[in-house]
């Protein structure tokens, strides 16, 4: 039974008049107060932009100080023989990225006149910039001072207007709804930057026959701008092939691989790519291959063995197992054994809840295998003796140290930190105290102290013949101490899933540990993402901390040891450069994170009210 | 649904409704909030495929005699079996007994951030150990009974009141459960959208389950109901026919409880 609407809906009232100068008038000017707040703030953002520009363009800037030390800030002391090393890193990462945009279809499309109105905002920041610059305005009160730099400005300024104004106007009746792929546009400004990376000349360092340092302009070396080019093709290649074929394989297997390719990635590119590791065949096959095997073959019969099990036997056999694998610290053994056994021991205690039947428990003795293989293959890598030399201290330094440091407590952090949220929350009083007393505790200590306590206490504690290395004792230190923060965050989000939720799980019988792995936990870890990120943000950059254990990460290169630098030039005193270009960096790297996060949470939100 | 169901659901709770053995049995089950006392000696039983209303104020206790059924809440005092087991502290018992009892809550409780299918699946996979394809066969199955085999895909909050509850009734189903507790089940949905979930509720108490549903639909009670109870300060007061009881209440408190809602 239908009813109709007889009634024809009413037009909607004409839209109240718009405009440039409307929109002034209702946002900037509306009140007395509001118009002195849009004056001063004016006033205040041309002074900060002045400053800037005659800080980057004062004629005694030093800019040779980051160009020649480019290799130092990225890499530090990494053999430049080996050099192809690092651009394969950046290649992976870049093909994988380029894959993942096509898979994922990320994407999309922005209006022409938003577009318009980005270039339209370069354009007016040029002109800005030719007027209150160095050379400008300000350069001199009686007129310009330059009139050359400040007509390009000015120049390249009124031309992207124009440009801009024409992208958000032409055809006005299709600009309004014509839309531009926003990959193209991104495509569009990697041609650019390349374009730049060939034709502009920047500062290189130089002497005169008679000896004296001076800076000249140069072509960026020939060692960046070619692997540059080469690899923004691979990853624009990638991404063409990749669309041609995502419509032929299923998305749920493409997206799954991709994703275990990143997770992969990581410890190829450090352990293998980068590190070179010295290939031992007779250790593999005496020693690897038999634990792996026997760890893989008799662990699963195990598993499977207390997967079928209905009773108690086979949470029985599990505590065993956990009792062993703890008691196997105090037992001299390889880590390798203690490894495993714990893992072991985790895949046991999980067996009941998650063993499942048929392809399930495939799935799952699919699973232990994989772990077992994983680590043997991790710990055989890290072991053995790397085939690079590298001069200096540490393997890795740079932005690649900072990286590396990055990545690996975030990664490890992770787990620990939801073990420890857990604990907190369980019921059972021994975790809560453990986990309380652990957040409190390295909560309470600041990371400076944490790091020293690992440089200089952990060797004492560890048993004898067991060394870690320097990069290493600082992805410990950071992941325990960003583990406690990850922790209280993952609560919040524990907290903040309703007690219907755990009822109705109950309710249908799943168990308290399936409840957490299928209901709570996930619900939880969304709702946190932006406390997450912010926690991953403020990681990355406390990892220039570790600069005060004698780690030369980026923040170490540009603040102390390129500003003392004497050979093959003199860059004393350069600081400011260096720091400057430091903090864009790190900026860059930190605005990605939260581009992504936000995505991350549009996508997650779908669905929910 | 069809009419011709609703025809049949005239004659539920009568002939052609044989009632078997008891499902339930509690004795004497008290249970405490604090020093509020919330239940004051429950003593019923439930016969397999009957059918149990129980109404009552708010705060009488009704919710939490049902929630005790499956131990969301844990009685103190009395004993409760379910199909011969009793509900003790050992959660072996516990999660045996919860995987035979289906719960439909009022606020439904659909995991918001899994698709309709997958909140269905998720149990039978991972507490039946079915493989997942005889699982989501099984959905989509009760996805059909509960008139919205289309909404599989979507998630919880993309549907109405009403889908939700019927996915929530599908999701306890799923667990091929011996008796299903309904908790207020249509008390937070729009008047519209409650005949769509009473409607698979009548259906469902036709097929034989065994039920005990809490609601303030007196339609339902009188309709479908082999029993009602009406529960005030903790205790049943009454309990009869639904013939009996709307027609013939003994008690002064279920005359003033029905002439204020009626």
């Amino acid at each position: 039974m239908t009813i109709e609407v007889l009634e024809t809906p009413e037009l909607a009232p004409e839209p109240p008049p718009s405009g440039p100068r409307v929109w002034a008038k209702n946002n900037l000017f509306s009140s007395p107060a509001s118009i002195v707040l849009t004056v001063v703030t004016t006033l205040l953002v041309l002074g900060v932009y002045s400053g800037l520009l005659a800080f980057v363009f004062a004629g005694d800037r030093r800019w040779d100080a980051v160009t020649f030390n480019m290799r130092l800030l990225m890499v530090q002391a990494y053999p430049t023989s080996q050099f192809a090393r690092v651009w394969v890193s950046v290649g992976i990462v870049i093909v994988l990225l380029a894959a993942t945009l096509a898979i994922y279809r990320v994407g999309g499309s922005t209006t022409r006149r938003k577009l318009g109105g980005n270039i339209m905002s370069v354009g007016a920041a040029a002109v800005l910039g030719g007027l209150v610059g160095p050379w400008g305005l300000e350069a001199s009160p009686v007129g310009i001072e330059d009139p050359t730099t400040v007509s390009t400005w000015v120049g390249v300024g009124v031309v992207l207007l124009v440009a801009g104004y024409l992208t958000r106007t032409l055809n006005t009746e299709q600009a309004k709804a014509a839309t531009v792929p926003v990959l193209g546009v991104t495509v569009a400004l990697i041609t650019l930057v390349l374009i730049a990376m060939w034709t502009i000349e920047l500062p290189f360092p130089a002497r005169t026959p008679n000896g004296t340092q001076i800076s000249v302009q140069e072509p960026v070396a020939m060692s960046t701008r070619v692997p540059w080019t080469v690899l923004a093709a691979i990853g624009i290649i990638t991404y063409l092939l990749v669309k041609l074929a995502r419509d032929r394989i299923d998305e749920r297997t493409a997206r799954n691989t991709i994703a275990g390719l990143w997770v992969a990635s990581f410890p190829v590119i450090v352990l293998v790519v980068l590190r070179d590791p010295a290939a031992d065949l007779t250790r593999a096959l005496t020693w690897y291959v038999p634990v792996a095997l026997g760890f893989g073959v008799l662990g699963g019969l195990l598993l499977n063995f207390i997967a079928s099990q209905k009773g108690e036997l086979g949470r029985i056999l599990a505590a065993v197992l956990v009792v062993v694998a703890l008691g196997s610290i105090l037992v001299p053994m390889e880590w390798l054994i203690r490894f495993l056994l714990l893992l072991l021991a985790v895949f046991a205690l999980l067996a009941p809840s998650f063993g499942g039947e048929g392809i399930t428990r495939r799935r799952y003795l699919g699973g232990w295998l994989g772990t077992v293989t994983v680590v043997t293959l991790v710990v055989a890598l890290i072991t053995a003796p790397s085939t690079v030399e590298v001069a200096s201290a540490t393997f890795l330094g740079g932005l690649a140290l900072t990286l590396v440091l990055s990545v690996s407590a975030i990664v490890l952090s992770f787990p620990l930190g939801i073990l420890l949220a857990l604990g907190r929350t369980s019921k059972m009083p021994i975790f809560r105290l453990m986990s309380t007393t652990y957040i409190e505790v390295v909560r309470g200590v600041p990371l400076i102290t944490w790091l020293l306590v690992a440089f200089i206490m952990l060797p004492v504690a560890l048993p004898p013949g067991v060394e870690i290395g320097g990069v290493a004792r600082a992805v410990v230190a950071l992941t325990l101490f960003n583990a406690a923060y990850m922790a209280e965050n993952v609560r919040g989000g524990l907290q903040s899933v309703g007690r219907g939720q755990y009822e109705a799980a109950h309710a249908v019988g799943l168990s308290v540990t399936q409840t957490t792995v299928f209901i709570s936990m996930p619900q939880a870890l969304k709702a946190v993402i932006p406390a997450l990120v912010g926690q991953t943000i403020a990681l990355f950059k406390d990892t220039s901390l570790v600069t005060i254990v004698g780690l030369f990460d980026f923040l170490h290169i540009a603040r102390v040891v390129i500003p003392s630098q004497t050979q093959p030039f003199v860059f004393l005193g350069t600081i400011k450069e260096t720091l400057l270009f430091a903090a864009v960096v790190y900026w860059m790297f930190t605005f990605s994170f939260s581009r992504m996060s936000l995505r991350l949470e549009k996508k997650l939100g779908v669905g929910e009210r | 649904m069809t009419t011709g169901n609703e025809e049949q659901t005239e004659t539920a709770g009568q002939p052609g409704h044989v009632l078997g053995e008891p499902m339930i049995i509690t004795d004497d089950v008290k249970k405490w909030f604090g020093d509020f006392q919330a239940l004051k000696g429950i003593t019923t039983s439930v016969k397999e495929r009957e059918v149990v209303v129980i109404i009552g104020p708010s705060g009488s206790g009704k919710s939490t005699f049902i929630r005790c059924l499956n131990r969301l809440e844990a009685h103190q005092e009395g004993s409760i079996f379910i199909d011969g087991t009793e509900l003790t502290n050992d959660i072996k018992n516990v999660e045996k007994i919860r995987s035979e009892v289906g719960m439909v809550f009022q606020q439904f409780n659909l995991f918001p951030h899994l698709t309709v299918l997958d909140n269905i699946t998720l149990a039978p996979q991972w507490v039946r150990k079915l493989p997942k394809d005889e699982a989501q066969e099984i959905g989509v199955q009760l996805l059909e009974r509960v008139g919205i085999p289309e909404q599989a895909e979507k998630y919880p909050g993309q549907l109405s009141g009403g889908q939700q509850q019927r996915v929530a009734i599908a999701r306890s189903l799923a667990m091929k459960p011996k008796i299903m507790l309904f908790d207020e089940p249509t008390s937070a949905l729009d008047p519209e959208m409650i005949k769509e979930v009473l409607d698979v509720m009548k259906e469902l108490a036709l097929s034989g389950m065994t039920m005990i549903v809490v609601t303030h639909e007196m339609g339902f009670a009188r309709e479908v109901a082999d029993r009602v109870l009406f529960f005030d300060f903790g205790t049943i007061v009454e309990a009869g026919t639904p013939e009996h009881f709307f027609t013939n209440p003994q008690h002064d408190r279920t005359k003033l409880f029905l002439s204020q809602i009626l």
